[in-house]
């Protein structure tokens, strides 16, 4: 049966057995989500998957033999654009997720790992997991660039659907962000949100934070604080922090919106979780995002175009990156829309997203989407 | 050499980083450049101008350094060395620097300094595997090595896995390449005497694990493998030679594996840093070579092993299958399975007796590997000959 081998260890992760191993503890645990989604989805498919630590240091004919590597396997690479590396002689397939319109195409700083076009032109095909990425590479001359995001699934840890829209009439709002990237996901919600609640009653919010640790819960629930009135907007919003998978689950009952203020995203998967659970989305909808979440699924958070300061990845030091950041007054004015939907609208907007996010995520649209792959590597799985 | 390397005003002018000489005492890299050095002492073609940290070395006092084979005579007042930049005065002064070639045996300026340029690329482990390295060394090796590597007109790499990754992670073209394998240079009459001392005594069968401690050398992969098959240490003692690098101490990584009992009763050993003749003693009495190295550029130890005559389970990875060929036993080294099954495929070709096949293609492989060869690609590369 074909194999392929899955590599989506970075850094300290990539030391041998006996080790330090982070694990769903360490930070870029999206990039592991990821992966374990494109792993089940190949094996959906009929692939058997084979994870590899270090693709790069197997170069002789008697390595691949050890491994037991035959004719047609090939290489996934789930990870950063700098940490990406090759498993030599075999056909290597990187999945890319960049959120920005910029990409650079020559060396910068230190790194030779900064030229990204180059490195994702050695790559017999690039698994882009938005339009707005796989855009992106073909402009930078990254042809061989498909759009191709994994099967997402309903899982214990997900929300599952209903069958029909939700006919929720409250004012629940929940908004999911990840440690790592703070700055660009959660932008000013707090403070926008607690606009809204001194303007109408009966506002909840709840803010998951993946990963967080006590630190950075404190550090919010204390932005929580200075963010509030008389009234105490700690009542109103709830910053909640998970390291595991089983915490979540629940995470998305009794949920009328998902909040979402991203500056930035690419395959954003709580919200994708959330259209399938049939929860009505607030939220900016600019690069990635704009890939999956149709007009009419939305109530839209007006952004501005800027070049982000903390943009959250090692090459903002030397390549400008732009985001679309929202203001806490076009958080509060959404969020405001929102509450005042009625039934009707909610429940379409609702329907829509799920559908969407059943069409393009589905077992079947990765099934169809991985026909583009056959011009790069082989699609036999026996 | 050729009468077209001789051709101009006298003889060619090469200017040689010996950087790595600076080293008190000699082991891997210092040992090649130590044989590089003393081929290029013995032409009379070349006026030879040596470069050790901004120092301009004479002749002697290289060639007593070569014999010592440690720096410590170059180190020792290094102020009675004129500076470097003279070399470059003389040559521009006596009208030779057009004609002039560098040869830079590790580390090199990030510019420019003669119109042809050469540099010896050892490994590029510091950029492929930074997490086995120390925070800072990796940085500072990283830190203008693009610049080093653009501005060298010729790389040789000491082996064909190295010149792959410079070409993937820097782009350079075949043309730009050159590998030059390392060559063998293990003293085999100190292996013949180490043998004669141990004569017919009973060795009790041990397997010897050569390396440093530290991440890269992946030393714990093998203390791993015990401590999930400790029957192999009813039947070998396991031997660890080599210095306390950086990284988890060797005490720890025994610990955590609850080894101590093995340590305490001498079923394993750990030697610490051991001298050349030791080694060579380690090497000669050995069941077999386990080396477990994540990367290498090259693997010096298994060409050693294979000339002395003794068997190596060796890592897969990078460069070393280059070194070994099909006389060695291969394992993952991400894998205990792997290497327990290279260890039955050792124990049972002893059994059979026909592990004597592979030590005997193994001593004909390493004789292959000449460092006669790695200076001749080094000179050709250097003066553009093919």
């Amino acid at each position: 049966m074909t194999r392929v081998f899955v590599s989506d260890a970075i850094l300290q992760e990539r030391l041998t057995i006996g080790l330090a191993r982070p694990g769903q503890d360490q930070p870029l645990r999206g990039w592991k989500t990821l992966s374990a989604l494109y792993q089940a989805s190949l094996a959906a498919y009929g692939y058997r998957i084979a994870p590899i630590v270090r693709p790069e240091i197997y170069k002789a004919d008697v390595a691949r033999r050890v491994l037991g590597v035959e004719p047609g396997d090939w290489h996934l690479a789930v990870k950063p654009i700098e940490h990406l590396r090759p498993f030599h002689y075999i056909p290597n397939v990187f999945v890319c997720d960049w959120p920005f319109a910029e990409l650079s195409t020559g060396p910068l700083g230190d790194s030779p790992f900064f030229d990204q076009a180059r490195l994702l032109r050695m790559a017999d095909a690039v698994l882009c997991c938005t339009d707005f990425t796989r855009d992106t590479l073909l402009a930078a001359g990254v042809e061989r660039a498909v759009t191709l995001p994994p099967h997402i699934p309903p899982s214990s840890s997900r929300p599952k659907a209903t069958g029909a829209s939700r006919q929720g009439t409250g004012c629940r709002f929940l908004s999911v962000v990840d440690v790592d990237h703070l700055s660009r996901q959660l932008g000013p919600t707090i403070e926008g949100f607690a606009e809204a609640a001194r303007q109408r009653d009966g506002l909840n919010l709840v803010i998951f934070v993946q990963g967080a640790d006590a630190e950075t819960l404190a550090s919010l629930r204390q932005r929580v604080v200075q963010a509030g009135t008389a009234q105490g907007p700690e009542d109103t919003i709830s910053v909640l922090g998970y390291a595991g998978a089983e915490a979540a689950a629940g995470l998305y009952d009794s949920v009328d919106f998902f909040l979402c203020a991203d500056a930035v995203a690419g395959l954003r998967l709580p919200l994708i979780d959330a259209m399938l659970a049939g929860i009505p989305l607030v939220t900016t909808r600019n690069t990635g995002i704009a890939s999956f979440v149709a007009e009419e699924a939305a109530v839209p958070i007006t952004t501005e175009r800027t070049i982000l300061d903390h943009a959250d990845e090692p090459i903002a030091r030397f390549l400008p990156l732009t985001g679309y950041p929202p203001t806490a007054d076009a958080v509060r004015d959404a969020v405001l829309v929102a509450a005042a939907l009625d039934d009707a609208v909610r429940s379409r907007m609702a329907v829509i997203g799920r559908e969407t996010a059943d069409r393009r995520f589905g077992l079947e649209a990765f099934k169809a989407d991985l026909s583009a792959l056959s011009a790069f590597v082989s699609l036999e799985t026996s | 050499m050729t009468e077209d390397t001789k051709t101009g005003s006298g003889r060619r002018p090469l200017v040689v980083d010996i950087g790595p000489l600076r080293e008190r005492f000699y082991t891997g890299i210092p040992n090649v450049i130590v044989e590089i050095c003393a081929r290029l002492l013995a032409e009379d073609w070349l006026d030879l101008y040596f470069d050790m940290d901004g120092r301009w070395i004479d002749n002697d006092s290289l060639r007593r350094c070569l014999e010592a084979r440690s720096g410590a005579s170059l180190m020792d007042g290094p102020d009675r060395f004129r500076p470097a930049r003279a070399i470059r005065d003389r040559l521009r002064d006596t009208g030779a620097m057009p004609r002039t070639v560098a040869l830079y045996t590790d580390h090199r300026p990030p510019r420019k300094l003669y119109p042809r340029e050469g540099k010896i690329v050892h490994d590029l482990s510091m950029i492929l595997t930074p997490e086995c390295h120390p925070p800072e060394a990796a940085g500072m090796y990283v830190l203008d090595l693009a610049e080093q590597i653009a501005c060298s007109e010729v790389l040789f790499c000491v082996s064909e896995s190295t010149a792959r990754d410079l070409t993937w992670i820097f782009g350079v073209g075949p043309e730009r390449l050159r590998v030059a394998l390392l060559g063998n240079n293990v003293d085999l009459r100190a292996a013949a005497q180490m043998r004669a001392l141990i004569g017919q005594r009973p060795v009790e069968p041990f397997l010897l694990v050569l390396g440093s401690i530290e991440p890269r050398k992946n030393a714990m992969l093998v203390l791993q493998w015990l401590s999930e098959h400790p029957q192999v240490l009813e039947e070998v003692r396991i031997v660890f030679a080599g210095r306390q690098a950086w990284g988890q101490s060797f005490a720890s990584l025994i610990e955590e594996r609850g080894l101590q009992a093995a340590l305490t009763t001498g079923r394993i050993v750990f030697t610490s840093f051991v001298d050349e003749a030791f080694r060579t003693a380690l090497l000669v009495g050995a069941e077999g070579l386990i080396y477990p190295s994540v990367f290498e550029g090259f693997g010096l130890p298994l060409l050693e092993a294979m000339a002395i005559g003794t068997p190596v389970l060796s890592s897969v990875s990078s460069s070393m299958p280059e070194v070994v060929g099909d006389c060695g036993y291969y394992f993952d080294p991400y894998s205990v399975a792997s290497l327990h099954t290279a260890y039955h495929a050792l124990k049972s070709d002893r059994a059979s007796g026909s592990v004597e096949a592979i030590i005997a293609r193994g001593r004909q492989r390493a004789e292959g590997f000449s460092y006669d060869r790695t200076y001749e690609i080094i000179v050709e590369g250097l003066f553009e000959r093919r």
